[in-house]
């Protein structure tokens, strides 16, 4: 089942998966699912951007003019808004 | 003599081309984002020419799709041993070491023979990021440099090293590797080995996030408004301050080449060799070369631009506008660096993966107001805008060069919509990059950058603009007017009737004799119209050495209506006039199709917008 959040935004309704774009600053969240073809996940792979790895959100406006910052391993990666759309995370402070 | 190809790879914005031109003593082009390097750059070690060094955009993944990426591949697995890398010297970057080390341990499944070498060690050390490279070295087996052993007097050891390495390879190991494409797998294992080797090697904690100055940057920076809106307030700085700026400089030129034209008017005596240099190559060349301060403005905002870090944030907030418009985020560096010149910008586009997301941008880059542009449109304006302050700051000028490069953008937006919706209509692929450090901008390396712009500008200046300025005033004044010619002298040389042939399809947009003949020179490149015109009123004057960008300022405003000036300038906005943009185009297209395309739809945009600019503003200004 899905919840419409706003127009654009949609989230599962588990509790604790969430789009990459809805997630909060500071949030420490583990990497559920890619919803995109091969093509793509091997892209996000190749920067070391794939399930079960563990992420920190840097920044995130939840803005679609803004793109979501986060931090894998000791180096910085931003995702467009629409692309972060496409990564699932569980968060792990919960 | 033996010769071993050496080639230097990493993960982009690594600084491998800083290691290249440290070993080889050239000056490519370095900057803050990944995807600088888009082609290969070989050269000679110094002092050493057994030893030839290969510098290779910068990857993620040996196997990767990218076509620029795509070339690490082609080195590595070529079955010609002569275009095969002998050794390869990796260059590690600390603020990405899990990604350093993940493309490290690909390219080791591959039989070369590696050197790895740590870059930007201070760099880190000041950020708090320290790794025990001791223990990596052993961990990997390799041996792992420091910059200090690639310095000048330690190149000597390293050229050894290298011979030595390659010779102890054995040489079934030096046989290429067939290389098999990776799964999602196997990237995922590989990048896992990667986080333990640096779990492994770390000796101190990192400085955490919210203390770096990157992070308190990009708060403001990445910022949907702030961000915005110092995007926009940046580079309208940048249009105003190239004005502004530049008017001291211009002057100082401008004297020196009137002093020149005095020395040569007092010392030649022949009237043909006078009007040669004074009309013909000092009024020709000077009048481009005055542009100059202009063009190193643009070139110094640009370069700081690029190596502060700005440029990837930049094309992060211009994502959605630009997918909008059916351009990837990344199509923004391109665009910006065709500012400068569209050639460079066409070449960058190869880090776009889509193809025909790659082809719209490649089409809509010559619509971008390059520097070639700006002699055309500051004589344009200089003409019939007058040097007024608006409010504080704001050049009146400078706001019409703003509204003119607006205009440019616009058009480019317009075009990108049109071929997206129409030919080249695509999925949309992803946007994520590394977000590289900010920086301070090293002053030596713009100054490098600047020399050789500069140079390759005076080289122009020197060789095209100048050949063209001698043949343009050449086929200005012969054959020379019968005494009781009714008309001026120009009307009757060859370039008078070569005009007199184009008149009939450059009319309606009110194009006079001189415009019609500097168009012709000006189909190679953009700002030898400037010089033509130089040349051809200094001859229709017939004074001898004194028209200089001035006296060609006022000679225009006095001669052409507003209508005609328009007109040229809005043609300026959309002609095809460069050929090496045409050139570059069939090269990384592959294909004759589109640089004619694209020739085609500039001149007809050029031609209905002159048109209609022309007639309207006639129709209301009579």
């Amino acid at each position: 089942m899905i919840t419409v959040l706003k127009k654009g935004f949609f989230m599962p309704a588990q509790n604790d998966v969430l789009m990459l774009c809805r997630a909060q600053k500071k949030d420490r969240v583990v990497m559920t699912k890619i919803d995109a073809d091969d093509s793509a996940k091997r892209k996000f792979a190749e920067l070391g951007l794939y399930e079960g790895q563990k992420i920190t959100i840097v920044h995130n406006w939840q803005s679609r003019r803004s793109p979501v910052t986060i931090k894998v391993d000791s180096y910085d990666l931003a995702i467009s808004f629409e692309d972060a759309r496409k990564i699932y995370v569980r968060k792990l402070n919960l | 003599m033996k010769t071993y190809r050496i080639a230097v790879l990493g993960t982009p914005n690594s600084g491998k081309t800083t290691i290249f031109n440290k070993l080889t003593g050239l000056r490519k082009k370095t900057a803050n984002y990944p995807g600088i390097t888009y082609d290969y750059h070989e050269g000679k070690m110094k002092g050493f020419k057994d030893i030839c060094v290969v510098d290779v955009p910068g990857t993620y993944s040996i196997y990767s799709e990218d076509p620029d990426e795509k070339l690490s591949y082609e080195l590595l697995s070529s079955q010609d041993k002569a275009s095969r890398a002998d050794l390869i010297l990796f260059v590690l970057n600390p603020f990405s070491l899990e990604l350093s080390l993940k493309l490290l341990l690909e390219i080791k499944k591959t039989n070369i023979p590696i050197l790895a070498i740590v870059n930007m060690q201070s760099r880190a050390k000041s950020k708090n990021i320290f790794y025990d490279y001791k223990h990596l070295s052993k961990k990997l087996d390799l041996v792992i440099l420091e910059e200090k052993d690639i310095s000048k007097k330690n190149l000597e050891s390293f050229h050894n090293s290298i011979i030595e390495l390659i010779n102890n390879t054995p040489n079934d190991k030096q046989k290429p590797h067939a290389l098999v494409p990776h799964s999602l797998d196997a990237f995922k294992a590989l990048h896992r080995e990667a986080q333990e080797l640096v779990k492994g090697s770390r000796t101190r904690s990192h400085l955490k996030i919210e203390k770096s100055l990157k992070y308190k940057t990009d708060k403001i920076i990445l910022h949907p408004i702030y961000g915005t809106l110092i995007l926009v307030f940046t580079l309208f700085c940048v249009f105003q301050a190239i004005f502004y700026l530049a008017q001291y400089p211009q002057n100082y030129i401008e004297d020196l080449i009137a002093h020149l034209q005095n020395r040569v008017s007092s010392f030649v005596t022949l009237p043909q060799l006078k009007s040669l240099i004074n009309d013909g190559i000092l009024s020709g060349v000077g009048s481009v070369i005055i542009f100059l301060p202009q063009i190193i403005l643009l070139y110094v905002f640009i370069f700081i631009l690029e190596d502060t870090g700005y440029m990837p944030r930049g094309a992060l907030l211009m994502d959605k506008f630009m997918q909008r418009i059916g351009l990837h985020g990344k199509a923004f560096i391109p665009l910006l660096s065709s500012f400068a010149c569209a050639v460079p910008g066409i070449m960058a586009t190869k880090s776009i993966k889509n193809r025909r997301e790659r082809f719209t941008t490649i089409m809509v880059l010559p619509l971008i107001t390059c520097a070639a542009r700006l002699p055309v449109y500051t004589l344009l304006i200089s003409a019939f805008i007058p040097q007024k302050t608006l409010f504080l700051f704001i050049n009146q000028q400078g706001l019409i060069l703003f509204a003119l490069y607006l205009l440019g953008v616009l058009s480019a937006i317009f075009v990108a919509f049109l071929l997206k919706k129409t030919i080249l209509n695509s999925k949309k692929s992803p946007l994520f990059l590394e977000l590289p450090n900010y920086k301070i901008p090293s002053l030596r390396l713009m100054s490098f950058y600047l020399y050789d712009k500069c140079t390759l500008f005076i080289k122009r200046a020197g060789t095209i603009i100048l050949s063209l300025t001698i043949l343009m005033w050449f086929l200005c004044s012969f054959p020379k007017a019968p005494k009781g010619y009714i008309g001026s002298d120009i009307s009757y040389s060859f370039a008078g009737m070569i005009a007199n042939v184009l008149t009939p399809i450059f009319s309606p947009l009110g194009f006079n004799t001189e415009i019609i003949i500097s168009l012709i020179p000006g189909l190679s490149a953009r700002e030898v119209v400037v010089s033509t015109l130089g040349s051809i009123y200094s001859i229709s004057d017939g004074e001898n050495g004194s028209l200089l960008i001035t006296k060609l300022t006022e000679t225009i405003s006095h001669n052409w209506h507003l209508t005609t000036e328009l007109s040229l300038l809005v043609w300026y906005v959309f002609a095809p006039q460069c050929l090496s943009t045409l050139i570059i185009t069939k090269k990384e297209t592959r294909s004759y199709t589109w640089p004619i395309l694209m020739f085609s739809y500039m001149f007809i945009l050029a031609y209905i917008f002159s048109f209609l600019t022309y007639n309207i503003t006639k129709a209301v200004l009579t």
